[in-house]
């Protein structure tokens, strides 16, 4: 009597026999995967989502004046904040008769980027990232993607910056 | 019989490992090009993330 109690105890305990433990272990592990997938899938479309809303939304500042052209000489950078206070941007003189701005965080980890002018460049000093000063593109280092160009205009002396190209 | 349900489910367990695998580089993938600025590639990445989806939702069917 008492073993076939102590025997009920333990099939309590232990429902799955054995041999099926390893079966039921995996199929939870299985439906877990499933659902890693669903979550991996939502990341992607939420991400598709926003991005068309980015598109669609306007502006988020309008045109304003950020220097004189007496300001700078040729070779002569400006730094200013656009479009918002948290956003640095580097305006260049790269020519006597034309002026390129960035952001100024470099496409990489976010470093800012320093102006030599003897070799036409942007320097990210964080991990030897190089920009051409002409469109921004790459030129050598780690970072994969262009420094984001900010739309200017010239108007009478002044120069303007819009939205980003 | 338990030795062939256990191997099913393991065959079924790996291709799920390639699934996410793949629906993982598409997602890092998708957010780099947004981080970047870049052309829409939200929508075909978030349709092939939807197929691995359907696949894997099937692979946990058939093993239910």
């Amino acid at each position: 009597m008492r073993s076939e109690q102590k025997r009920e105890a333990w099939r309590e305990d232990f429902p799955i026999h054995w041999e099926d433990d390893e079966y039921v272990t995996r199929r939870e592990f299985t439906k877990f995967l499933g659902l890693t997938s669903l979550a991996l899938f939502l990341g992607t479309a939420w991400i598709a989502v926003w991005e068309r809303l980015r598109r669609r939304l306007p502006g988020a500042e309008p045109a304003r004046r950020i220097a004189s052209i007496a300001e700078l000489d040729f070779g002569e950078v400006k730094l200013f904040r656009y479009p918002t206070a948290e956003e640095p941007c580097i305006l260049i003189r790269i020519a006597p008769d034309r002026f390129v701005a960035y952001s100024q965080r470099c496409t990489h980890l976010a470093c800012p980027v320093v102006y030599e002018g003897e070799k036409e460049r942007l320097r990210c000093p964080c991990h030897e990232g190089f920009f051409s000063a002409e469109d921004g593109r790459v030129l050598a280092g780690p970072p994969k993607r262009p420094l984001p160009k900010i739309a200017l205009s010239v108007r009478g002396d002044e120069i303007w910056v819009g939205d980003r190209v | 019989m338990k030795r062939q349900r256990n191997t099913v489910l393991s065959i079924a367990m790996a291709f799920l490992a390639v699934v996410l695998l793949v629906q993982l580089w598409l997602l890092v993938g998708t957010l780099e090009a947004f981080m970047g600025g870049g052309g829409l590639v939200g929508l075909p990445a978030a349709l092939a993330s939807g197929a691995c989806l359907l696949i894997a939702a099937w692979l946990v069917g058939s093993v239910e």
